[in-house]
Formats: C-alpha cells, structure tokens, sequence
C-alpha cells in the first residue's frame, strides 16, 4: 500500500495557522517527508475540497478477547504507519458495555461484541458508532464470504454497524478415555458421568444451549416466561451430573487436563488443541440436537478518538493473511474467502467452506432475551432464573 | 510446643506458594503431577505476551504512585493519632479503617457509580485512586502501633533544647519512626499489586498484571501464571532488599562514624 | 484544644479529606442509588423500596447468602484460631521482626494464582491425591476435596491468615508484657491470664479481626467459582452480575447494603456475646 500524504482538519488548520508546533505533534511522522510536500501542502492543502481526508496513525486503544487483537498479525503494519496499539482484555461480552456505559467511560478505539449484542449496543445503550466502510475497503462483496457480509447481525437500516472478523462453533468437548463418544446431550445422563461434566458459566452460549436441552428447542432467544422455567427445570438433571459451572474456557481446560471432567457443555472448539498440549487429548463433537454459533464483530464505539486508525486496523485485520493466522492461532473460521488456502488441514476441516450455507443453517447465530418485554422473558429475568439454577432451586 | 506450632504455621503457608513457584519452572503447560522437566518456557513467553509486559508495566507505575501517596498521607495520620484525642481521634480511626471493612466489591461500585457521577474517565488515575483508598487502612494499621506509643516527650526534649520543629521532627522522630513506615509501605505495595477485585470496577484501557492474569487464565491456564506470580514476588522482595540494605549501610556508617568520634575521644 | 490536637487535626487532614471525597461521598451516593430503579444500565431517580423488597422476598438470594456467611464465619473462626497463637509469639516470645516480615511476604504472591495453586494440590491428579496414590494408601483419587466449599474454606484460610495475624498483632501490642508479668506476679495461670488479662484488652482488635476476615470472605466471589464446584454462588457474584451483566445497579447497592447491614448485626451480637460471657469489659478501661 503506497503511502498518500492525507491530510486532517486540524492539521490544515494549524498549517494555514503557521502553528508549526501544534501541526508537529499533530503528525511527527510526516514531517520527516520533507519541506516539500509540507509547503506545498500549506500553500493548497486549505483550497483543495475533498482532500481534507483523515490520516492514520497514533495511539488505538483496543478491548477484545485473550488474543483476538491480531496483535502479532498486525506488527508489520502498524510500524508501517506509526500505530501503536494499547491492548486490554475482556473476559465476558458484558465488560464491553461495562466500560462503555455510564458517565465514565473508558476511551476504546476498537472493541467487538457477540452477534447477539447487536441491536442492544447499536439502539439500547447506543454505544456503537456507524462505520464509514468507504475507509474498510477490504470489507467487500467478493473477498467476504456472502455470510458475513453485510447480514442482519452487522448491517441494518442501510448502516453498518460492525464488521465480523472471526467465529466459530461452541459444542461439546469430552475426554474418549472417560467416556464413549456422545452423540446426544441426553448421553451426559448416564449415572457413571455423576459429577464428571461441567457447565461453562458463559450467557451468550449457555443459555441457547438450555433451551435446546431443556425442551424448547428453536425459540431461543424469544422464550415465554413459563418456557423458561420448563426449560430450566428440564436442565436439572444435568446439574445434578455436574462438578462444578466452569468459570471460563481455561477453567475447563485445566479441569479437563487434571482429569476432574470427563466433559463439557457448549465451549469452545479449540480447547482440544489446548489440551492436546498439555498431553490429555479430548474431541470436539457436535450432538445431534445442534450447536451455537458465535460471532464476533468489530465496532467503533462513539467515544472512540482515534476512529480512522481504528477502521484502518480493521481493514487489516480482514486481509487473508492475519484473517488465517488469527483462525490458526485461535481455532476459529475466517470470514475472507482468500484465507481458507492459508489455513492448517486441521482448522480447515473444522468448517464447510464450501457450504457455510449449510453450516449456519444447522447452527444459527442467534440474538439475546429482549432487555424489556411483555410477552417473552426479559434479560434480567434470564439472569435471575439461571442464578436459581445455579444455585439449586 | 508454641515454636513448633509456629514453624508448622510458616510451613502451611509457604508449602503451597513453594508448588506454585515451582510449577513456573514446569517444561511442559499442565499443572499437574507428576512434572515432567524444568525449563524457563514460561518466563519465557511472559516475556514475549505484549498484554503481560505492559500490563506488568502498568502495575508498577499503579503501585509506586500508590505508595508514595499512601506513605506520605499515612504517616502524617499515624503521627497524627500519637498527638489526638477524643472525638477527632475516634473519627479519624473510624474513617481510615471503614473502607477496609466492607468487602472490596463494595468499594468498587461504590466508585464505579461515584466516578460515573462526576463523569470521570476510567484510567490508571482511577485505578490509583481506589488502590490508595484501601492501602491506607492497612497502611495505617500496620504502623499505628508503634507510633501511637511513640513517646512525644522525646520530640518536647530536642524542641525544649531549641531545635525547629521541622528538625525536631527530621532529627528525632524520623529515625525511630522510618523502619516501621518502610515496612508499611511495602505491605501497601505489595496489596496494589494485586488487587483485583476492585480494580476490575475502575479500570479503564489498562489492564494491571492481576487482571491480565485473570483474562489469560480465561483461556488457557498455564504456567505463565505461575511464571507472572514468581516474578511479581520477586520485584517486591527485589524492593525490601534494597530497602533493607540501605538501611543496613546507613546504620553501619552511623557506627563506623560513632566509632571515630569515641576513637577521637579516648 | 491544645497545640498537639491542633497540629494533629491538620497532619490527618490530608487523609480526612481523601476518605471523604472518595469513600464517605461514593457510599452516600450507592445507598441514594439503592433507591432507584432502573433499565438497562440506565438509572432512573425514584425513591422506591423495590430493589430492597426484590432481594429480601427472593429464595434465592437468602440461600446464597447463607451460604456465603458460612463460609465466612468457618474462615474467620479458622483465620484467627490458627493465627492467634503465632500472633501471640511474634508479641511476646520473639525479638526482632523477622517472622513477621515472612509471613506478610507470603501475601505477595497473586491472590488469583494461589486459588489455582490449590486445585494443583487438591485435584484429581493433585499432590495429595498423586501422593496418597503413590504411597498406595487409597487406588482412586479422593474426589471430594475439591470443589466444595470446603476448598473453598482451605483456599480462603490460607489466603486470609496474613491478614487476620497483622491484625491480632496490631491489638495484642497494645497489652504490654509488663501487664502479663504483673497478672502472673499476682499468681494468674495462663489460661486466666488469656481469659482475664488479654482477651477483655483486646477484645475489640480481635473481633474486627474476626470481622474482618468474615467480610472478605464472604464478600469474596472468585474463590467460589473456581473452587467451589456447584456452590459457587455468592452474594458477590449476585451484586456483581448487575452491575457488569443485568446493568441493574439500584438492585446491585441494595444487595450490597442487606450485605452490609447483615454484617453490623453480626458485629453487635458478638460484641453482646463476649460481654455475656464476661471476655469484654462493659466499659473501655483503657
């Protein structure tokens, strides 16, 4: 990618100003360019309509998921043009309206949310900034595969709201020297597994994954309120089966390593990967009442302050090469068709990608319980009869 | 019988920190028996993670600014409460306790929703301010005892004697006071530096070296924890080393310097 | 006021002032927000018992918090029996500081590794069960050390008995051998020296030990989930979950002051309980 020399608003200001100082701490790096371009720009930069365009560069203040950053993907390119990126991690979907609600908020450049956060991000708490996709040019028809690009998760009202970059399938993983091969969630009944499976302690995932094994299949995220406590009344006897409500993916993994599971509900299709590292090996396998699918999309939050860099990055983050690398490293699916030639056999043949079609068909990606409603059980209502489940009522 | 009881008390402590820092030298991720060989893989790769590093960072400067502030404010309270009595010195034992006595989640939403309020971006500032509001108590607690019963009329004597009180305080107070508020002042660190429970409510785009523990541990748990922890101990055990060997250097120059003036005198 | 309550009033007043702004005025304002209601992440200024009537009339909030207050109290009863004596010989056995120093350096390792440090020594292939297995005293690792709040009691000891030995240390200064010796001159046993002499002295040092240890025990919700298998539910998480999931945070302050108001209750009735049993004075006498 050639370097233009773009100029932005406040740095033609100060130049017409003869601000010099102010214009150097604008942009240090383009004064190293040479007087030249820097005079003339001077001279016509404040005449010429349409070049006030945004520069990128500077400081990108990223909040995403252990390793979702792309941080060593994108090493090369922010050097390239004088990024640096300040990354933090969030450890649920929630800690992202956390520290972007209320009246202090947390300056993000770039952050992401779950498929099902979209229109409660977007419309309810109306955190997310509309992306100008002029200025992600990678996010195209032809690179993206046709599900990815522009569905109903990310694009509505003629409005892209966020830009997917990976997902994946969270299923069933269990350890075959424990147990047989299950086909069926109701195989995690059987009396020998008492107190060898777990439950992850993750909404987004868990609880799609109730309503298939608690008896209500297909209506999730829409539930009545008698649905509900069916369906989590039919969840007791995977309770009473289970160790323990894993905390997290790596709380699982390490369970599943020292032997304390033989398996898990509903979690990520790397962790054997993972355990496979640590010399336990465990298979990933998707039962015949379905699984959920995941997505995670990048988004602007309005606060953002350094918006160009922060579409800039995405763009990056879609080219084939950090798309495989991310999908190799994270064992996930890519959403750039050119990157399905750079990925391992083994992350590879973990989706369809000749029929993605198929794939979403029999894992939906699925949205959350209406924050308010009449009709259909409420969020908080969600979160308070799952507490109950949890704690054994 | 109390000594062995004792020494059972530090083993019993120690025993599972001593696993811990051993599983950090661990050659393979699995944190389980039997191990498998020693490698330095996990100090290693702490080192390669960007997150981990600047996160490590960030705990530093979190915790240095937290201590200078906690030391300073809470020495002038611990000297205070020799000096006070009545109501201003109950209040003031109520106030530097209290945040101590509610649970620390308590503590961070109550900020949290206090910061909202004044509409105060979330940032290591943020952070800092919280971690001192609970490292005073300690602080505090921690050297209240001698210096309640530091006995004022040494400081009355040398003020008596025509000393400012300025160098009244420099000269008198200061050298008996200074090992306990040194110690303070690293148990203060030492609680920044892994806090967590209500930095996860405060922060904001920094994550400190605890918190960032606890997303990778959302992952993968490996070593690399291990290897975080290890190194934590070791920069504040790094920082009471040097304290203890200034202070070894100075009382020596001290005797070396009485040596000469009784040399000169005999 | 004389001249060293005046310069007192103005070395505390730093301090008075930061734990106005920051802890006096944050709580004020969590209580007020108590009164809310809300939607979604949105306050709305009322003032309704709701959230209060909400928690209180709800199964499972008090299951949890029974549950949390247990372990709690097993940890502080635990945390100050263990510690009392070493707090004992670090005041009036040992010269020196040193033992002191090792055992609050033990709280320099990160709180979140300890807690998984304790399901390598007490996991199915952990080293009590590996050893045990080695030694071939049993043929199947013991399960049920783990995951339970039992583990949960050990992690939590373990990491709350530094704290509960600097707070007894920090109240049984304040009883000078000389007293002791003067109470055994007049021929008091130690027992009698224990119940008579240093018990009614610092009883206020060792209840807030004790309650201390007790509220960070109990407000703790990490320990729990990741030890506690299924009974990881606390009242921590229940006020955590609406403030970083539901986004209800007029429900969340008010769980957290029933939380708050449960502990004072416990503090008066141990108070009244070492007064009955004659181990406090009724009046300060010092």
């Amino acid at each position: 990618m050639a370097v233009r020399r773009i100029w932005t608003h406040e740095e033609i200001k100060a130049a017409a100003d003869g601000n010099f100082e102010l214009l150097s701490t604008l942009n240090r790096r383009h004064l190293l360019q040479g007087g030249a371009a820097i005079a003339g720009a001077l001279a016509l930069g404040p005449f010429i309509p349409g070049t006030a365009r945004a520069d990128i560069g500077g400081e990108v203040s990223l909040f995403t998921w252990e390793g979702f950053d792309m941080e060593p993907e994108l090493k090369e390119w922010r050097e390239k043009n004088g990024v640096t990126a300040k990354n933090s991690t969030m450890t649920t979907q929630d800690d992202v309206q956390g520290k972007l609600v209320g009246g202090s908020p947390v300056a993000l450049d770039l952050t992401e949310y779950n498929q099902a956060y979209n229109k409660f991000y977007a419309e309810e708490l109306g955190i997310i900034e509309p992306i100008d996709v002029s200025k992600v040019p990678n996010y195209n028809a032809n690179d993206i595969f046709a599900g990815f690009y522009q569905g109903e998760r990310w694009y509505w009202n003629n409005t892209q709201w966020g830009i997917p970059f990976t997902w994946g399938l969270n299923s069933l993983v269990y350890n075959p020297a424990m147990m047989e091969r299950p086909t069926s969630y109701a195989d995690l009944l059987k009396p020998e597994l008492k107190g060898k499976i777990t439950i992850i302690d993750d909404n987004t995932g868990t609880w799609p994954t109730a309503a298939i094994m608690g008896g209500v299949p297909g209506k999730y995220p829409n539930v009545t309120k008698e649905e509900l406590a069916t369906l989590w009344e039919g969840m007791k006897p995977y309770r009473d089966q289970c160790k323990s409500f894993a905390a997290s993916n790596g709380d699982v993994i390490s369970m599943l390593v020292s032997g304390d599971i033989a398996a898990c509900l509903n979690v990520w299709s790397g962790i054997p990967f993972e355990t496979a590292k640590q010399n336990v090996k465990t298979d990933y396998v998707i039962p015949k009442e379905g699984a959920v699918m995941w997505c995670d999309a990048w988004f602007t939050p309005k606060t953002a302050k350094n918006r160009d860099t922060a579409l800039a990055y995405i763009n990056e983050t879609l080219a084939a090469a950090p798309q495989a690398s991310l999908a190799n490293r994270a064992v996930t699916g890519v959403v750039t068709k050119g990157a399905v030639p750079l990925l391992d056999e083994a992350t590879r043949a973990l989706f369809d990608y000749n029929d993605l079609d198929s794939v979403f068909k029999s894992a939906p990606m699925l949205g959350i319980p209406p924050r308010e409603s009449t009709e259909f059980a409420t969020y908080d209502e969600w979160v308070r009869a799952y507490e109950d489940f949890k704690t054994g009522i | 019988m109390l000594r062995a009881y004792v020494i059972l008390y530090v083993v019993v402590l120690f025993g599972p920190l001593f696993f811990i820092a051993l599983f950090s030298f661990h050659s393979s991720g699995a944190m389980t028996f039997p191990m498998e060989g020693l490698s330095l893989t996990w100090y290693r790769a702490f080192f390669a993670d960007h997150v981990f590093v600047e996160s490590f960072k960030f705990s530093l400067i979190v915790g240095f600014t937290s201590t200078l502030v906690t030391t300073v404010v809470g020495s002038l309270v611990a000297i205070a409460l020799a000096r006070l009595k009545g109501w201003p010195k109950q209040a003031l034992g109520f106030l530097t306790f209290a945040p101590i006595a509610l649970p620390g989640l308590f503590i961070g939403i109550a900020l949290l929703t206090f910061f909202g309020q004044i509409g105060m971006e979330r940032t290591l500032k943020t952070v800092t301010i919280a971690h001192i509001l609970i490292m005073l108590p300690f602080f505090i607690e921690a050297s209240r005892s001698r210096l309640e019963y530091f006995d004022l009329s040494l400081e009355e004597a040398a003020r008596d004697l025509g000393a400012t009180p300025w160098n009244a305080f420099r000269l008198v107070t200061l050298p008996i006071i200074a090992p306990t508020l040194i110690g303070a002042a690293i148990l203060s660190f030492a609680i920044s530096f892994d806090e967590v429970i209500i930095t996860v409510f405060v922060s904001g785009s920094e994550s400190t070296l605890p918190l960032a523990i606890w997303s990778s541990l959302r992952r993968t748990a490996t070593p690399i924890i291990n290897a975080a922890s290890v190194l934590a101990l070791a920069s504040v055990l790094l920082l009471i080393l040097t304290f203890a060997v200034l202070g070894w250097w100075r009382r020596r120059r001290k005797i070396i310097g009485r040596q000469a003036i009784e040399g000169t005198a005999t | 006021m004389d001249r060293q309550q005046r310069m007192g009033l103005l070395l505390a007043s730093p301090s008075f002032i930061y734990s106005i702004i920051f802890f006096v005025v944050p709580t004020v304002l969590l209580f007020i927000y108590s009164f809310f209601r809300s939607k979604a992440f949105i306050p709305i200024p009322d003032f309704v018992f709701d959230n209060y009537i909400r928690a209180l009339s709800s199964k499972g909030f008090w299951i949890v918090a029974w549950l949390s207050l247990k372990i709690g109290l097993i940890t502080a009863v635990l945390s100050v029996a263990a510690s009392f004596p070493v707090a004992m010989y670090i005041a009036y056995r040992s010269k020196g500081n040193l033992l002191l120093y090792l055992v609050l350096a033990s709280w320099l390792t990160s709180y979140l590794v300890r807690i998984y440090g304790w399901r390598m020594i007490l996991g199915s292939n952990g080293l009590i069960n590996s050893t045990l297995m080695q030694l071939g005293l049993i043929d199947q690792p013991l399960e049920f050390i783990l995951y339970n709040p039992v583990s949960v009691v050990i992690a939590l000891v373990h990491i709350f008995m530094p704290f509960t030995l600097l707070l007894l240390l920090s109240a049984l200064r304040d009883v000078k051998s000389e007293y002791l010796e003067a109470a055994r001159d007049l021929g008091a046993g130690p027992v009698a020296i224990l119940l008579k002499v240093i018990v009614p002295m610092i009883h206020r040092g060792l209840v807030s030990a004790f309650m201390f240890t007790l509220i960070l025990a109990s407000g703790d919700y990490i320990a729990p989930q990741l030890l506690g298998g299924t009974n990881s539910m606390t009242v921590g998480l229940l006020i955590s979950n609406q403030f970083r999931a539901t986004g209800n945070w007029p429900f969340g302050a008010a769980m957290a002051f029933i939380a708050f108001a449960i502990f004072a209750l416990i503090y008066v009735v141990l108070i009244a309980l070492l007064r009955a049993g004659r181990l406090a004075p009724h009046r300060r006498f010092h």
